[in-house]
């Protein structure tokens, strides 16, 4: 237990410190300057600490990838300088959403084209449909921060990737699992942040970057570790529990219902999700 | 003139015995009969045990000619072969976690240069490619014996231990759980083409 408490520490305490250090520039920016910087600094916030903590997890971090799951921050900063892009006013919306759905497939791209036993085609296939799938999530994940002012969407994706982390365990790779902790370790401090300045949303700017990664940490999963398809369905589809509320029957409910049912609603998921994994892997035995 | 024509057939009937006799030995090597052998500490086991494994699958050619220089050996070892005994530590063993074997499926080692470091012994510097990064490395081989085997088919046969650190080679990640440093052995015999 020791062991993984350690591990648990010195993997997520940096991340947490630079997090909330980013955070309260931001929420003093947010005072005094225009929305976007603020979306902007919340989005570099989760940037800089997943960036950190795999820089951690890894032991290196690379400006030149070499293995897949080097890809990964340099994909978060992409999704930062998008973010830039994305919120310059004068973009029109289909625009914005092409240049997302390109952003989406390029970076499902680059983290299947080292892949030795799949044909280019098949590569290019999967990318096209992975990145479908991760623009759409993006987009809902997107739509879903800017209607919810609370501090559930941070929570709801903290749980979801600390979860997940357990799901990648159990499909073989400990150092991906690590990666969706620290992801896990840098909304949560969102999350915590929000407990102290109230008035601030979190999840507003952060969604591209999370997406970027959550998505590519669990790519990676499927193809270079045993992470099935159907937990990845899963666990990409519990982040998004928040739309259940738009359903007529959930409207009328008490804002304390909401929240329990879209977290109640992500767990169920996300379950399923590792459940899928335990059932073909079984539980880690070996160490 | 008449001399001269038994002469020269001689000096050529000798000059193409001695390229025979020293002419460079090809051989393949015998996936049944060679060996790779790996160790590594179990650092999440309090340090207390070295894990063992085998790579099953390797392939390779030995040219061994009396001319160091010319002398060379090409290995190639298919990384999905490991076996440690426990197939859900090999499948870890496999993940992006260390060797990442479905975006690096090999490992190689191509020598470029050999020289003699005592009877039977030979110190070989070359290239050796894991997990996507290639690097020098020297290492002091014993020929094990050679000659013709049960068939009567030419083998020779060579081993060699030496230690890397993966962190060398780009796995620098959960030094908590398996030591940085791990100990090869390499054994490989080799049957004449």
């Amino acid at each position: 237990m020791a062991f993984f408490v350690k591990s648990a520490l010195t993997l997520t305490l940096p991340p947490f410190i630079v997090v909330t250090l980013i955070l309260l520039v931001a929420s003093v920016v947010s005072k005094r300057s225009p929305q976007n910087l603020s979306r902007f600094l919340t989005a570099l916030a989760v940037a800089v600490g997943y960036t950190i903590g795999h820089g951690i997890a890894t032991g290196s971090l690379s400006l030149i990838p070499k293995s897949v799951e080097d890809w990964l921050p340099l994909l978060a900063f992409a999704a930062l300088t998008f973010s830039l892009l994305e919120n310059l006013p004068k973009i029109p919306a289909p625009i914005r959403l092409s240049l997302r759905l390109i952003l989406s497939v390029a970076s499902i791209s680059v983290l299947l084209m080292p892949l030795a036993a799949l044909s280019l085609p098949s590569k290019l296939g999967w990318a096209f449909v992975l990145g479908l799938m991760l623009a759409v999530f993006w987009t809902g994940l997107d739509e879903l921060s800017e209607k919810q002012t609370e501090a559930v969407l941070p929570l709801s994706l903290s749980v979801v990737a600390a979860i997940n982390s357990a799901a990648l365990f159990v499909s073989h790779s400990a150092k991906l699992s690590q990666l969706s902790g620290v992801l896990a370790a840098v909304l949560g401090t969102m999350f915590l942040f929000w407990l102290w300045q109230r008035q601030w949303s979190m999840a507003k700017g952060a969604s591209g970057v999370f997406s970027l990664l959550f998505f590519g940490i669990n790519v990676s999963g499927m193809f270079y570790a045993d992470l099935p398809l159907l937990s990845a369905i899963f666990l990409w589809l519990a982040p998004l529990s928040g739309w259940i509320l738009k359903l007529p029957f959930s409207k009328n409910l008490p804002n304390w219902s909401q929240i329990v049912l879209q977290i109640s609603i992500s767990l169920l998921l996300v379950a399923f999700g590792v459940g899928i994994a335990v059932r073909l892997h079984g539980l880690p035995t070996f160490g | 003139m008449g001399r001269f024509v038994p002469v020269a057939a001689v000096l050529g009937i000798l000059s193409i015995a001695i390229s025979f006799a020293f002419a460079a030995d090809t051989y393949e090597v015998d996936p049944a009969h060679s060996f790779v052998i790996f160790r590594c500490l179990n650092v999440a086991q309090a340090n207390s045990v070295f894990v063992y494994g085998r790579f099953t699958d390797i392939k390779g050619r030995i040219v061994a000619d009396k001319d160091l220089a010319k002398s060379s050996v090409e290995i190639t070892i298919n990384a999905e072969s490991l076996d440690t005994g426990v197939p859900e530590r090999d499948k870890h063993l496999k993940s992006p976690d260390f060797l990442n074997t479905r975006q690096f499926p090999t490992i190689t080692f191509r020598s470029k240069k050999v020289e003699a470091a005592g009877k039977n012994r030979y110190r070989v510097t070359g290239d050796l490619t894991l997990h996507g990064v290639t690097r020098p490395i020297t290492i002091t081989v014993t020929k094990v014996g050679e000659g013709k085997n049960f068939k009567g088919v030419s083998v020779i046969g060579f081993e060699t231990t030496f230690t890397i650190k993966r962190s060398d080679f780009g796995m620098k990640g959960l030094m908590n759980v398996a030591g940085n440093e791990v100990t090869l052995t390499v054994a490989i015999m080799g049957i004449r083409k």
